[in-house]
């Protein structure tokens, strides 16, 4: 097993490198996106199989980054519409919550994950790229061939329902 | 700048620290990598295989074909041969028969023309 991975990545110039530089960027949009680990390192999987048919017609390391992120957050669009039949929670049906400051992080980002996984698809991924990947909304705006204005009512709407929803109120305080 | 506007700004900063810590980058499973990589390796793989097969195939295979052709020419041969010994067997089988038969029938006449001596 060993001697065929050397071998292929032997034979794959580039491709180890990108693999190990990008992996965790590609499964963590497609985690975050789905909630869902094994469904998340399936598209991570497709999406590497396909950067290795195409690396060939990739110019730069920033070109590569940018089709990356451009090819995971389509297939995670895609995966979403196919995957409605399952039950989703919409994010209007989830229940306010009440915690307390520093009581639980761990908590508080768990159930934000949630909220996040909750927002309808073109929100949750505009989030994801500007949260995540941290990309300003000119950037997101270019990835995702959406208009700016769009972008940004996108962040503004999500960011309020998100505050809503997660208990972020009060100065100091989570309610 | 108002209080109003000032507690908003305060809450999106909030939202957006606890947002970048909950969407914090992570690993996928130690697999996913050697799984990938194997993925394409078969990928890549059939349609050398396939093409290779027909146009050089390997000593094993023609030897495997050879030996699979001797043994159904064997086979054939054998079944054959079975036969005719069958046949052969049932053919003197028929004949002691009849012989056997046309004896009791002389048997059974030179009894009936005894009786119609007496």
């Amino acid at each position: 097993m060993a001697s065929n991975l050397a071998e292929v990545t032997k034979a794959i110039p580039d491709f180890a490198e990108l693999l190990e530089m990008h992996q965790a960027m590609v499964f963590s949009l497609a985690y975050h996106f789905l909630h869902d680990r094994s469904a998340a390192e399936e598209i991570a999987q497709d999406v590497f199989v396909e950067l290795h048919e195409h690396l060939g017609q990739l110019e730069s390391a920033e070109h590569v980054l940018f089709w990356l992120r451009r090819v995971t957050a389509n297939r995670c669009i895609d995966a979403a519409r196919r995957n409605k039949r399952r039950a989703e929670v919409p994010l209007e049906e989830i229940s306010d919550c009440a915690v307390s400051v520093g009581e639980n992080d761990l908590w508080l980002s768990e159930r934000l994950r949630r909220l996040v996984a909750s927002l309808p698809e073109k929100a949750r991924i505009v989030v994801l790229l500007r949260y995540q990947e941290d990309l300003a909304p000119v950037e997101i705006s270019k990835l995702l061939q959406m208009p700016l204005n769009t972008v940004k009512s996108h962040l503004q709407r999500a960011l309020i329902l998100l505050r809503q929803k997660a208990g972020i109120a009060d100065r100091g305080k989570i309610r | 700048m108002s209080d109003q506007s000032q507690e908003d700004r305060f809450k999106d900063e909030r939202i957006e620290k606890a947002l970048r810590t909950a969407l914090r980058r992570q690993n996928p499973s130690e697999e996913f990598a050697p799984r990938l990589l194997t993925r394409i390796e078969k990928r890549t793989q059939p349609e050398h295989t396939a093409r290779s097969w027909w146009i050089f195939p390997r000593p094993g295979w023609a030897v495997a074909g050879v030996m699979c052709l001797a043994i159904t020419i064997v086979s054939v041969k054998y079944e054959q041969h079975r036969r005719e010994a069958e046949g052969q067997a049932a053919r003197r089988q028929v004949l002691v028969a009849l012989r056997i038969a046309g004896a009791k029938i002389q048997l059974a006449q030179s009894r009936v023309q005894q009786l119609s001596q007496h």
